[in-house]
């Protein structure tokens, strides 16, 4: 009886089986294993972006601790500048208050005595000094910290900024009087009351602004020693330095003889820099001269002086330039670089080195971006066309010494003598240079991944177009119907059709005898018109197709000495044309007209290329002043300025580039160096 | 300002710049040079006063610091190598020259690779002046031109005696292109004169008998 009783229940319990297997069968769990995994895959796409976000992140604040870094030294190199100043001031005050006396620590033969004392002084003047600044004692240091924290708020770096070069320029006298904020002017006379002579006052407002400009950094330090545990090391650390610094400014006696006497030139002023001629046509007060020079033999110990300090000047130049308020006067003469202020928000992009390329021999006369790829061609006197991928992966591939640098991927080899120009077709993926021997060399251009040490393939080199018989200074590359024009110092420009067994089509002559041509672009709304610019202040538009000229540029009457057009380039989306001269001068003209609707001095020295982004926005110069400007196209306003190369002879920047789809820009000189530089916000 | 730049003599070659004009400006004595490239300058500058004076080309100026001038002198050594590179390229195929010997006692390895290689000629060529393009444009050794650290001194010899090893092989496999551009730069014959000079190589390793007092050796078969 149990039976059918049990029958249907194990009937039942196999029902039950039946309608719980179906979660196990093959379908069953695929699918589920394919949901996991689909889930799985979706978890792990969404942590990698949140790891790429996070590595974006870290790349963001590791940058801007450098710039911190950076802003950091600055200062500190600023407070020596500073501190030596005082010192000079107050020799000169002894002087002056004890009869013209030599302050004793300024002894011809300063004994080992001497300079402990000095140190001891030192230090006791400078306690006074952040005893001035707190004005309260006690509660100093919780203003300071109160202080501080606001700045933060307000993002004090720009701040700064801001603070520093007022700071500086007032120190300088180089803003008038009426500038200063009247409590400092107060502060000014109260500390030095006992001052009645004219000098003695100067003197005192020099010092009073001294000390609030050491004021100002003051509290800066103190962040630092805050990290780092204790201000009063700090400080004492930074004392320890000041005294090496005036050690050797002692020991150092053409130091001295400058700084007392500035007109005495001693022979270490001979060859002397850039830097020391801006100091000497600026009326630099001689104490922040001998400042500056000894702070440049304090970080360049082992250089020589005089020519050496060539490269300090380099190196730090456009920082010493901004703390002597060097820009204001230099650019006098450089027309519309007026520091808008209604522009500020709206460029606030500032390109800042990426890295710097080096690997070629000799001059760079040549560079140009690919076309999509993070992908750059340079060109060089050292007879040689790298190509660099950007964004290669920094492997130790080869034992050659370079260590994690980036390496050219590969190296081309076609002239003879020096490569002069190159450009690249359309897709990038052809490259035509011309050199110093007259020929244009045609090649494939290998994968931007390739391994720099492969074997050599005799087919990168598809073809060499000869017939011009002097040096080719400048290629263009004519997209539509990928022909090649050339600009050679054989005072022609020629059209070729590489791959065709006849590849020259038609040699277009001068227009003058005695010109020659310098620089050839395509007009990017006519394609069948080149722009080509010459030697002796003339530039034209010829129709490729007859050879005939379209329009020739009018320039402006009154320039002197006939000089030449460096640089023509075609605005990417308007019927305008902007060349640069050797005569420092961009000048802006109306294809339709022909006439120069803008010019202005743009650079100190000859402006030697241009380059315009896809946009038509920007315009990037360079110049044998050894800087590189960013542009507002329209405005015509200066942007920005880079000091970007070192000099050889007397060029400097030979070139410059806009990467035609990515924000990158870069820069190549006769130091044998390229830059890259990327855009972020200050 | 404005006068004192007209007057002056400018010495780069702009673009236009014709063949016969290039470099072509009044000679500058070395105190004279202001910039920083200032060796790389007068070096290009006796060079082109006359090639064939090797002595001369090789006389560094007063109280030169002798690093920074054996390797500028290097640097334009490997500039003017690729000329001789260029003229390879032509007949230096992998079919004749399928490995970098000069002598049949040596076949030189490619340095250029993790693991050196027997690279033919043609590529330990290219190689190899690559290889000391970046060298001596290393940020690890060479961070300056001005001031040359004691340690990378060293280095100088080993790119020396590589590139050496270029001449040597041009001498022995292809010496009509050999003896044309030794006739036009006397680039071997200087070379040689530089590294017996400050003793870059030893005297058994230059093969090459390009100078009158060299002791024509055999080399041991």
């Amino acid at each position: 009886m149990d039976d059918p009783g049990q029958l249907p229940n194990a009937q039942n319990e196999k029902t039950e089986e039946e309608s719980s297997r179906p979660q196990y069968t093959m379908s069953g769990i695929l699918h589920y294993i394919q949901h996991e995994w689909t889930r799985n895959e979706l978890d792990r796409t969404r942590w990698e972006a949140e790891r790429a976000e996070m590595q974006a992140r870290i790349a963001f604040l590791q940058g801007e601790r450098k710039g911190q870094e950076n802003l950091k030294q600055d200062l500190v190199r600023r407070i020596k500048m500073l501190e030596f100043c005082l010192k000079q001031e107050r020799a000169k005050n002894y002087r002056l208050t004890h009869n013209g006396d030599e302050p004793p620590s300024y002894e011809e033969s300063p004994n080992e005595n001497s300079a402990p004392n000095d140190n001891s002084h030192l230090s006791a003047d400078l306690e006074s000094y952040i005893n001035d600044a707190g004005e309260a004692g006690g509660s100093f240091r919780t203003g300071r910290l109160l202080l501080k924290r606001y700045l933060e708020e307000i993002g004090y770096s720009e701040h700064i900024m801001d603070v520093r070069s007022f700071r500086v320029k007032n120190l300088l006298g180089l803003l008038p009087q009426a500038d200063l904020p009247s409590s400092e002017r107060l502060n000014g006379k109260k500390e030095r009351s006992d001052s009645d002579s004219e000098d003695g006052h100067d003197d005192a407002q020099l010092d009073a602004d001294a000390s609030k400009a050491l004021e100002d950094f003051d509290f800066l330090n103190s962040a630092d020693a805050r990290e780092r545990g204790g201000d009063l090391d700090d400080w004492a650390g930074k004392g320890g330095s000041f005294e090496k610094l005036i050690k050797q400014y002692k020991d150092d006696p053409k130091v001295k003889r400058r700084s007392r006497n500035s007109t005495d030139d001693s022979d270490g002023n001979t060859s002397s820099s850039d830097l020391h001629r801006n100091l000497e046509t600026d009326a630099v007060p001689p104490g922040i001269r001998s400042a500056i020079e000894a702070s440049a033999q304090e970080e360049l110990p082992t250089r020589r002086q005089g020519r050496r300090s060539d490269n300090f000047h380099y190196g730090h130049g456009n920082e010493l330039d901004v703390a002597l308020g060097m820009q204001a006067n230099e650019n006098i003469d450089i027309n519309e670089v007026t520091n808008d202020d209604d522009d500020e928000n709206l460029q606030k992009v500032k390109w800042n080195i990426k890295v710097s390329l080096r690997s070629h021999f000799d001059a760079i006369n040549a560079m140009q971006f690919h076309p999509v790829e993070p992908v750059l061609f340079t060109a060089s006197e050292d007879g040689l066309v790298k190509l660099w991928n950007l964004e290669q992966k920094k492997e130790e591939k080869h034992n050659s010494g370079g260590g994690a640098e980036l390496e050219p991927v590969y190296t081309f080899r076609g002239h003879k003598g020096p490569v002069l120009c190159l450009v690249l077709s359309t897709s990038g993926d052809q490259l035509f240079t011309g050199g110093f021997d007259g020929n244009i060399c045609c090649f494939n251009v290998p994968s931007s991944n390739s391994d720099p040490f492969d074997s050599y393939n005799p087919r990168v080199l598809t073809e060499t177009l000869s017939g011009h018989t002097d040096a080719v200074w400048s290629v263009a590359y004519h997209s539509a119907n990928s022909r090649l024009v050339s600009a050679s110092s054989d005072s022609t420009i020629r059209l070729w059709e590489p791959g065709n067994g006849e590849p020259l089509i038609r040699t277009i002559g001068a227009p003058r005898v005695g010109l020659v041509p310098t620089s050839v672009d395509f007009v990017s709304t006519e394609t069948s018109h080149l722009l080509a610019a010459y030697t002796h202040c003339y530039a034209q538009i010829i129709d490729i197709d007859t050879g005939s000229t379209v329009m020739v540029f009018n320039f402006k009457e009154g320039i002197t000495g006939s000089p030449t057009m460096n640089k023509i380039v075609s605005h990417p989306t308007m019927p305008m044309t902007v060349i640069a001269g050797e005569d420092r001068v961009i000048r802006y003209f109306d294809n339709t007209t022909g006439a120069c609707t803008a010019e202005s001095v743009a650079h100190v020295e000859g402006v030697s290329s241009l380059a315009i982004d896809p946009n038509g926005l920007y315009l990037l110069s360079g110049s044998h002043d050894g800087s590189i400007r960013m542009w507002n196209m329209e405005k015509r306003s200066c942007l920005q300025e880079i000091s970007a190369h070192r000099k050889k002879n007397d060029s400097a920047v030979t070139s410059v580039a806009f990467h035609p789809s990515r924000s990158l820009i870069g820069s190549a000189g006769a130091d044998s160096l390229a830059k890259v530089y990327v855009s972020g916000s200050v | 300002m404005t006068v004192a730049t007209e007057n002056r003599v400018v010495r780069r070659n702009g673009p236009g710049t014709k063949r016969a004009d290039w470099n072509n400006w009044p000679p500058l004595s070395f105190e004279e040079m202001d910039s920083a490239l200032n060796i790389q300058q007068f070096i290009q500058q006796t060079i082109k006063a006359n090639p064939a004076d090797v002595d001369a080309i090789l006389t560094p100026p007063l109280e030169q610091d002798e690093g920074v001038w054996k390797y500028e002198h290097l640097r334009q050594f490997c500039i003017e190598l690729n000329g001789l590179a260029l003229l390879l390229q032509r007949e230096c195929v992998p079919e004749t020259c399928q490995q970098m010997t000069a002598t049949e006692q040596w076949i030189f390895l490619c340095a250029g690779h993790k693991n050196p290689n027997e690279c033919p000629a043609i590529d330990y060529t290219r190689h190899t002046l690559d290889g000391a393009a970046t060298m001596l444009n290393s940020n690890k050794y060479f961070p300056s031109r001005v001031n040359i650290k004691e340690i990378s001194i060293a280095k100088l010899g080993s790119v020396a005696r590589r590139v050496y090893r270029i001449f040597s092989h041009a001498f022995f496999h292809h010496r009509k292109l050999f003896d044309e551009f030794e006739n036009e730069t006397h680039l071997c014959r200087r070379f040689t004169t530089y590294v017996s000079k400050y003793n870059l190589m030893q005297q058994e390793h230059l093969i090459v008998p390009i100078l009158v007092n060299q002791q024509t050796q055999q080399p041991a078969q």
